[in-house]
């Protein structure tokens, strides 16, 4: 897809009634949403919601059954290898080699990637009290999460996808995580998607919010307009819609 | 390219393990004599050790690669990276190609080294490893190796329902391999060479197909196991039941050759001319075979696959039957394809002949005129049967190896003369003959008697051009230290006509004279005796100067002389014996055989002296009729295109 010079960019990402299905069984079912550049996204749900399956396919593991998902304009399913250079990623689960330690992990990267910051990785890592020569296997599991946020941020990605990047961190490194390192990107216009079930930490931080139920979109918006019209904390938003806690507002209409 | 290096590296450093554990392999065969193991078999047990650990490399390496990288996240790792699908499935490969063979070497180095094999010996590693044979086929057992492993650890991990339908396609596969692949290696229809040195050709297309697989694992499934698993299978099995499908088109269009697409190398027919067995190389891959209707060039198919080969087809001397071993002849013993030649459709039907050895090769097959009784000859014996109903008349028992070099055949008796061949037992005292015969009613007379010397040539083609039998089976000729007419019931000498069967022919037309020829080229001697052996005169002809060949009887008192090496300047001569002059030349062709030990047609009488009969040249089969002097050329690149028939 191209683009004239006057044109405005298209969004970080845009999805549009995207459908996922595993066989027979769908997990997402007409999902639209759209990240604006530089902003922070997060992407909330209960288990099983499909968040996962959602940045799947916005990294281009697997192709939509239904509708479309546009990253930088250009579709990731065919288009997936020229925009990992422009996307850092952290999985829920820390995927990397466990063999190799976080020093050759950033080496590895480093011949994959058109731009690596060898030592930014490196002192990332370290600031996190994460032993770099320590075999990825080895090391714990709020320590593996900090070498895959590391990796991710390694060549200075334009969009971040964050799936859940403080499970099994601790109170302090999950402090870190959000204050410094997703506020810090925030700052520089780096446009971050997550998804968390740290619903506290991720309400002063995100500037627009989804919430993901049963594979559907139960509610898309900005972050202080769907607070404002619902008059509760974003907690409490989410139990609404996703654990079928309380009722929304008069009149909502839960696209905002 | 880079990226490609990046990603076998990183695969590398993981299973670097499989390096130490090769060399550790290969240093058993020199650790092992201290323990008693014989030297002598430490090439052996270091031969076996390397695939041993070439295998498990290829099953470790295999199965990890893709398999366990998608389900434990780790090909996520790298499809969240700037690669390409082609780049991750191109490192990997390249990592297990070079794990796999480097821990093999390690595995071989130290015990080819302590146990060197000479160069240009049986079994030398170095001339294997340099020969492209060798080396192709190791190739090929690394990727099917390497290739299999990782499709069972993908099937076994995504444990989709593709497995039930893997299942399922590989018995299809293995049925279609059997029915189809196999007979296009072993009927030499891809061509006998490529079966004898190349046979291992057909696992190219599974080791692409196992290679093909997992790229479109990688390229459609990604990180999706259970996806990459569909891909897989659908490639896989896409490729696999292609081949196998080309394979099936190339067996139907090889076995729906006609006689027009063959050179014939043999045939044999009925006295008249009309039908005729007919085999030769097929233009479309391997042998074909026909019966066909000369005279029309209507013709039945005998199938690929070959049991008529051995035996040939008997005709009864009456034209009306002709019998072949069915391809349902097995270890159970002989079933007869019968085809009935009289008037109206072909007709065909199954006997199975009762308490007979299974058909080989040194086995004969005679009709008896009418076609109401069958000989079956073989190694123990010689029997009779029935024909319309398989049970057995009469049968002769023999020990040791006893070969069929002349017969008799009326409606209701049997008279088999046989010698023992080279594959005989030792305690044989000298060259004998042994005449049996065989009564419908179950009647069973053997005689022997002894021939002058072995003679040369005992092997079994030899025994059989050197007895000649005549019109009424009362007589023979014996090449033995001489030729020799004899009475065919007691072997008592009647006369003695050449002091020396060597490079000497002979042969007796239906009237009784006999005729042999000796020399070759221009020096070519036919001499001619009366039925009681007595001369009645010489002649010198020019023949072509190799390959001198005697008969057969074209026209009463007319017999074929034919010289050449092959059948491409072959020469026949129409020999009168009445005249002892040559009457008619035929440039360029030979009378075609029935192959060894096979007659091409019934052996003459007097009642049914044939007319036609079928010479070869220029690439086809022609058939003379000597009566009337017509010509058709009935196969061959030259034949008129036939109808194919079926049975009625």
């Amino acid at each position: 897809m191209s683009t004239s010079p006057d044109a405005p960019l298209p969004p970080a990402l845009d999805v549009q009634a995207l459908s996922v299905r595993y066989g027979r069984t769908s997990v997402l079912e007409d999902v639209s949403m759209a990240v604006p550049r530089g902003s922070v996204f997060a992407v909330l749900g209960r288990n099983g919601s499909g968040k996962t399956s959602l940045l799947r396919c916005v990294l281009g593991h697997r192709p939509a059954a239904a509708g479309r998902v546009l990253l930088f304009g250009e579709n990731p399913w065919t288009r997936r290898t020229a925009l990992m250079e422009r996307v850092g990623v952290v999985p829920e689960e820390p995927n990397a080699p466990a063999e190799m330690t976080a020093e050759q992990l950033s080496a590895f990267c480093g011949r994959l990637h058109r731009r690596w910051d060898t030592d930014a990785v490196v002192e990332r890592a370290r600031r996190f009290d994460v032993p770099v020569d320590r075999p990825f296997g080895r090391l714990s599991k709020g320590q593996r999460g900090v070498v895959m946020l590391a990796l991710a941020l390694g060549h200075a990605p334009e969009l971040l996808l964050l799936d859940d990047p403080t499970l099994g961190l601790d109170v302090v490194a999950r402090d870190v995580v959000f204050r410094e390192v997703i506020g810090d990107l925030a700052d520089r216009g780096t446009t971050v998607l997550v998804t968390t079930h740290d619903l506290r930490a991720i309400e002063g931080l995100a500037d627009r919010v989804a919430i993901l139920h049963g594979g559907r979109m139960a509610l898309v918006g900005e972050m202080e307009k769907v607070k404002h019209e619902w008059g509760r904390p974003l907690e409490e938003i989410f139990m609404a819609v996703a654990g079928g806690g309380a009722s929304a507002p008069a009149g909502e209409e839960v696209r905002t | 390219m880079s990226k490609v290096l990046a990603v076998a590296a990183r695969e590398l450093r993981e299973r670097w393990l499989l390096l130490p554990a090769g060399l550790v392999f290969g240093f058993a065969p020199l650790v092992l004599p201290a323990f008693g193991v014989d030297r002598a078999v430490m090439p052996f047990v270091g031969l076996v050790g390397t695939a041993l650990l070439g295998l498990t490399a290829a099953v470790v390496v295999g199965s990890t690669m893709l398999a366990r990288d998608a389900t434990s996240g780790r090909l996520g790792f790298l499809f969240s990276r700037p690669l390409s699908w082609q780049t991750i499935w191109g490192g990997k490969w390249l990592a297990a190609l070079l794990l796999v063979t480097a821990s093999g070497f390690l595995a071989a180095i130290p015990w080819m080294a302590a146990y060197p094999q000479p160069k240009g010996g049986a079994s030398s590693w170095p001339d294997a490893l340099a020969d492209p044979r060798g080396t192709l086929f190791f190739v090929l057992l690394l990727f099917l190796g390497i290739g299999v492993a990782n499709f069972n650890a993908t099937a076994y991990r995504s444990r989709s329902g593709w497995l039930a339908v893997d299942f399922v396609l590989l018995l299809v596969a293995a049925w279609a391999v059997r029915r189809y692949l196999g007979p296009l290696v072993s009927l030499g229809i891809l061509g006998s060479s490529l079966a004898s040195t190349w046979g291992f050709l057909p696992l190219l297309p599974l080791a692409l197909a196992f290679l093909a697989a997992s790229a479109a694992q990688v390229a459609v499934g990604r990180t999706d196991v259970s996806r990459a698993h569909r891909a897989m299978s659908i490639t896989f099995w896409a490729i696999v039941l292609g081949t196998l499908l080309l394979a099936a088109l190339r067996l139907a269009w090889a076995a729906h050759a006609s006689p027009r697409d063959i050179a014939a190398h043999r045939a044999s027919f009925e006295p008249s001319g009309r039908w005729l067995l007919v085999s030769g190389e097929s233009r479309r891959g391997g042998t074909a075979a026909f019966l066909m209707d000369a005279t029309d060039g209507r013709y039945l198919p005998l199938g690929i696959e070959r049991p008529w080969w051995m035996v040939g087809m008997a005709f009864s001397a009456d034209g009306t039957v002709a019998a072949t071993p069915s391809i349902r002849s097995g270890s159970e013993g002989w079933v007869l394809s019968v085809f009935d030649l009289g008037p109206g459709p072909l007709a065909g039907r199954d006997v199975v002949l009762e308490s007979s050895p299974p058909p080989r090769w040194g086995s004969m097959l005679a009709l008896s005129p009418s076609g109401a009784t069958v000989l079956l000859a073989h190694e123990t014996g010689a029997s009779l049967f029935d024909l319309a109903t398989g049970r057995r008349a009469a049968t002769a028992t023999t020990t040791g190896w006893w070969r069929v070099c002349a017969r008799f055949l009326t409606e209701t008796t049997v008279r088999v003369w046989l010698r023992p061949t080279a594959a005989s037992p030792a305690d044989f005292p000298g060259a004998r003959i042994r005449v049996v015969d065989l009564e419908a009613d179950g009647t069973v007379r053997t005689k022997e008697f002894p021939l002058l010397v072995p003679g040369k040539g005992r092997g079994e083609w030899a025994v059989e051009r050197s007895t000649v039998v005549d019109a009424t089976g009362r007589r023979v000729l014996t090449g033995d230290a001489g030729w020799h007419l004899r009475d065919g019931a007691t072997g008592s000498l009647l006369a003695t006509l050449a002091e020396s069967s060597d490079r000497v022919l002979a042969t007796i037309a239906a009237d009784g004279r006999i005729l042999l020829a000796e020399g070759a080229g221009a020096r070519t001697t036919l001499r001619v005796f009366s039925p009681d052996g007595v001369v009645l005169g010489d002649s010198l002809i020019d023949l072509v100067p190799a390959g001198l060949g005697l008969g057969p009887e074209v026209s009463p008192s007319r017999v074929a002389v034919h010289g050449g090496a092959s059948f491409a300047d072959g020469e026949t001569l129409v020999y009168d014996l009445t005249e002892q002059r040559v009457v008619e030349a035929l440039p360029g062709l030979r009378p075609i055989g029935a192959g060894w030990g096979f007659e091409s047609s019934p052996p003459p009488s007097r009642a049914t002296a044939s007319h036609v009969h079928f010479f070869v040249g220029g690439g086809n089969l022609v058939r003379i009729d000597f009566a009337t002097g017509a010509r058709r050329v009935v196969a061959g690149p030259g034949a008129q295109p036939g109808e194919r028939i079926s049975l009625r």
